[in-house]
């Protein structure tokens, strides 16, 4: 697991949630570029479809694209961001939190204070083309037992960088057009300590965004005239209890409400809009028994229901129920730590008109291990395989002309070995590494095919084949009389190869947006005075088609960054200025093609506490 | 959506024009021949994937295929999905639809000409989204979607379709001509303009009827004017190809597609089952093959006769899986067959690889075959006039 806490967010200078996951090991970013760009990741060669990302412990779920775009989540409210692969160590989760490959978990900042009075944060960040963003957050203690917290942002952004790219020998200069965003978000939390053992928490949630969709980049035109409309609300509660005879008990209740409408060909007043629907019921429950310290056991049991609603003709409001359950144990030794789980899952599908969705059931193990040779020494020798599958979404199994109801669920096997190693090199220096290999194996992916140029079918025809390697390192100096020295790194190399049909010229190739290898590093000197970071991420070149047709090469990119920041206080009253400057060397580069990068750019943020 | 389309009747004009108007320099005494040095193959390209569209350029004398020619020739791309093309004169006209350009270039070296940005040249969205495009009496004629938009949400269109009228020696706009939505082929027959008014597939499809003098316009409607999409003018009645429609129950085949016969008058009748077609100017060639879902289309190819209105077969020598365009030139009578190659893991029709053109005589003898781009969806004779 790889995490970025709240420390390392300024340390390493990073900036927003894409930049954040650009520092993550196995992590291949999509980015549509800029503050309203669209951005989803996929974890070691599975699809962006198979990333989970919980918030605050409870899987977000997407049942009509299957992709959740991130850039939805800023960083402001964040306390850490985590990468789980294969499996958590924490076993005392949802049945939900296990049916990814690998899960991204968001955690929001929690309750802090030890007083009863309030307390405040207000942030207002700048930064280059036209970004402007007030954050502002309350957080009280009203007695032992209960406490609230409230927070509210907004990002206003027109995002019309300059961007250049290459026309075969010409080279074409432009601003990105039809690029503002308007973002606001908003939670409410409370936290009610019931007893010494029981406790209940819950979370309002919501999310607006309006954007503009400025398109691919045009060599010769630079019209686009499509706007999106996103708008998210839930709210969950959760109870946990624990009793003193080993048992544990935690409930989650959760609703959830999501639109997204699109305005297309707004010229003169004439807008036509289409609006999708989403809607939500989650309930889960898991039940934790530890008889002795070290062996555990758990019980988990979800149950979903989502629906799809649209005011187009493309769906037929199609809804499914899932019914998860897992069982986990986990023996953690002295030296030895084992984890298993069997995870029952069972979806059942409908629809309003048509034929529905297969439904499905499937029996899904994993094995986990972890092995420290020495009991003096943090060294952990890691293993672990877990088999799982991703259901096809609302839109592979019904979207109009391209859905199909017979889809497989497309299944995924994942085998990982790894070190770990943490200690004191000497008392100023300490160390943590990571090195990881891992195989992965994709089969019956859902892929869409033409029967002609204007209709295409979902089927499950895919194989795909993953080998790679992971390495992290973090050092930490202490040169003494505040002054701190901290250097990451991380390193990911993988094949991820089409493995469809042997007789094909396809097969072994490289699949479309995977890069053979991305690395990361950062650098930074805390002091007394102002603490410099310095960072830089390194992705090498990718194909925009699977078939690597010659003109979809995306070439390889560097990108570095500087970040200044210094913490003061007056009396009861904290503050933090920071100062980035984004893309030094103003590298033109795109993530995705025909989707050009902002260039050298700058943000400045002011932070306040109370 | 359907886009096929073909401009042969007008290449024939073309090379009318041609003979009437030679190059000064030639020498008076010797007589003018019509020749084809080679065909260009306009292909698409894939905008989802972003490959950009490209010209196809195959020689005769060489018997080499440039598959990116207007890449080669210019030192930069055509851009994304390149839709149509015309010889006229001594010059090429390459219409691309997502650039809102038509790239215009010399016929001898393909070097660009000039590049008309439609959209600059109109006002209120017009120009956007160019298709088609005819010439006649030293203007070319070009289709555009401006703000044509399908609504998911009623199954209808709305917006600003139009035909640009550009004079061929300023590339200045002489005229606007208004029509209906998502407008497609169009073709002039004496005083008037038709424009096929394709709607996006979703009903209530239409042909223009345009007063050249007047701009006035009505609209020809009929049952079986489904999804109209390319269309030649010959003797004095419109051919037009209609793409037909989805069957909405399994297995989702394309149903009605076919040519038909429009008369002035406006009557409409089914002439010959089809998904592709060209002309000569005198006879229709076309391709059968309506998808079908999880299938190989069954593919055949037929030339009608408009003298004689009959249809015969043409038998091709040598198979083609996923053929979609058919060119002829009208001077040899050749026919070249374009298709999409197989993707070799899914084995359906692949329109990010790189196409095929496979040429026929007019007895369906085999003659040769080159690669194109991806996307073939045009093919047009560059045709000129030899002194001998």
């Amino acid at each position: 697991m790889h995490v970025i806490d709240r420390r390392d967010i300024v340390v390493m200078g990073v900036t927003d949630m894409a930049d954040a996951l650009h520092r993550l090991p196995g992590i291949t970013l999509r980015d549509y570029g800029g503050a309203g760009g669209m951005k989803t990741v996929s974890v070691r060669g599975f699809g962006a479809k198979h990333t989970g990302v919980s918030y605050d412990g409870v899987m977000l779920s997407e049942c009509q694209s299957g992709e959740i775009d991130l850039s939805r989540y800023s960083l402001d409210n964040v306390a850490h961001l985590s990468l789980t692969v294969g499996d958590n160590d924490d076993i005392f989760i949802p049945a939900r939190n296990a049916t990814t490959p690998a899960t991204l978990n968001i955690q929001t900042l929690s309750f802090t204070p030890d007083d009863f009075r309030a307390h405040l944060t207000a942030q207002l960040k700048a930064a280059s083309f036209g970004y402007v963003s007030p954050f502002l957050r309350y957080e009280q203690n009203y007695s032992n037992h209960f406490a609230i917290s409230a927070m509210g942002e907004f990002i206003h952004a027109d995002n019309n960088y300059p961007y250049t790219i290459q026309n075969v020998t010409e080279t074409v200069s432009d601003h990105r057009h039809n690029n503002r965003m308007n973002s606001g978000h908003s939670e409410l939390n409370f936290l009610w300590k019931m007893n010494t053992t029981s406790r209940l928490s819950g979370k309002l949630y919501y999310y607006d965004n309006d954007r503009q969709l400025p398109g691919q980049v045009r060599y010769y035109s630079n019209e686009s005239n499509e706007r999106l409309r996103n708008r998210n609300s839930f709210g969950q509660v959760l109870f946990q209890t624990h009793l003193k005879s080993g048992w544990s008990l935690k409930s989650i209740l959760k609703q959830n409400w999501m639109e997204e409408v699109y305005l297309n060909g707004a010229y003169f007043g004439s807008s036509i809009r289409s609006a999708y629907w989403q809607r939500e019921t989650m309930l889960s429950s898991c039940i934790m028994y530890v008889p002795t310290d070290y062996l555990a056991f758990d019980y988990s049991v979800d149950y979903a229901y989502n629906s799809l609603n649209t005011n187009t003709i493309l769906v037929n409001h199609p809804w499914r129920h899932t019914i998860l359950q897992s069982l986990t144990g986990k023996w953690s030794g002295k030296q030895l730590t084992v984890m298993g789980r069997l995870l029952y899952s069972i979806y059942l599908n409908g629809i309003d008109k048509g034929q529905s969705a297969r439904d499905m059931r499937k029996l899904s193990p994993s094995l986990s291990l972890s092995y420290k040779p020495f009991t003096e020494q943090d060294l952990y020798l890691r293993a672990s395989l877990k088999n799982i599958f991703r259901a096809p979404t609302f839109n592979e199994s019904y979207y109009f002309h391209y859905g199909s109801s017979d889809l497989l669920a497309e299944s995924t096997n994942q085998y990982n070995v790894g070190v770990t190693y943490q200690g004191h090199l000497s008392a100023s220096t300490a160390i943590r590494m990571t090195i990881d290999a891992y195989y992965n194996h994709v089969k019956d992916m859902i892929v869409a095919i033409p029967y002609n140029m204007f209709v295409w079918t979902c089927v499950n025809i895919g194989k795909v084949d993953v080998w790679g390697c992971d390495a992290t390192i973090q050092g930490l100096y202490n040169l003494g009389g505040g002054h701190k020295l901290t250097a990451m790194g991380n390193l990911t190399l993988q094949s991820v190869e089409n493995k469809t049909n042997q007789e094909s010229p396809n097969y072994g190739k490289q699949i479309a947006y995977y890069p053979k290898y991305t690395s990361g590093a950062s650098l930074s000197y805390e002091n007394p005075f102002v603490n410099l970071g310095i960072h830089f991420v390194a992705v090498a070149s990718r194909w925009a088609t699977n078939e690597h047709i010659e003109s979809t090469k995306i070439n390889g990119y560097q990108e570095s960054g500087v970040t200044l920041w210094r913490n003061f206080t007056i009396g009861a009253h904290h503050f933090s200025l920071r100062a980035d400057l984004k893309n030094i060397f103003d590298k033109q580069y795109e993530i995705v093609r025909l989707y050009p990068m902002p260039g050298r750019s700058f943000q400045v943020s002011l932070n306040y506490k109370y | 959506m359907k886009k096929f389309y073909f401009s042969f009747a007008v290449l024939a004009m073309g090379a009318a024009f041609l003979t009437a108007c030679s190059d000064d320099e030639e020498t008076p005494q010797k007589k003018a021949v019509d020749v084809t040095n080679g065909v260009a193959v306009v292909c698409s390209g894939n905008m989802s994937s972003s490959i950009n569209g490209a010209l196809t350029y195959y020689n005769y004398s060489t018997k080499l295929a440039t598959a990116q020619a207007f890449r080669l020739a210019n030192g930069r791309e055509l851009g994304l999905t390149a839709n149509d093309a015309l010889v006229y004169g001594n010059k090429i006209y390459i219409v691309v639809d997502n650039e809102n350009t038509i790239e215009v270039v010399s016929k001898k070296d393909l070097k660009s000409v000039k590049q008309i940005k439609l959209s600059e040249l109109m006002s209120d969205g017009q120009g956007a989204h160019p298709r088609h495009i005819i010439a006649q009496d030293g203007k070319i004629y070009v289709s555009n979607y401006g703000t044509s938009v399908a609504d998911w949400t009623t199954y209808t269109t709305s917006g600003n379709g139009s035909v640009a009228v550009l004079d061929t020696a300023s590339f200045t706009l002489q005229q606007t001509y208004n029509v209906g939505c998502y407008p497609e082929g169009l073709a002039i027959i004496g005083d008037n303009l038709y424009v096929l008014n394709s709607n996006y597939s979703m009903g209530n499809a239409s042909i223009s009827k345009v007063s050249l003098a007047t701009g006035a316009e009505s609209k020809i409607m009929d049952e079986n004017i489904m999804n109209p999409v390319s269309v030649v003018a010959i003797d004095g009645n419109l051919y037009y190809l209609d793409s037909g429609s989805y069957d909405i129950n399994p297995p989702y085949g394309q149903i009605n597609s076919g040519v038909r016969k429009v008369t002035p008058d406006g009557k409409v009748t089914k002439i010959i089952d089809a998904t592709a077609m060209c002309s000569n100017g005198k006879d229709i060639y076309v391709i059968n093959s309506p998808y079908i879902y999880g299938q190989t289309p069954a593919s055949s190819y037929a030339i009608y006769s408009v003298a004689s209105a009959s249809s015969k077969s043409f038998v091709p020598s040598s198979d083609i899986e996923f053929p979609n365009t058919i060119g002829v030139d009208p001077i040899s009578g050749d026919v070249f067959i374009a298709a999409n190659s197989k993707d070799p893991d899914t084995k359906a029709a692949s329109y990010k690889l790189p196409g095929y053109v496979k040429q026929f005589k007019a007895d369906g003898t085999f003659v040769g075959e080159f690669a194109c781009w991806t996307g073939p969806c045009a093919i047009v004779a560059i045709t000129d006039v030899k002194y001998e």
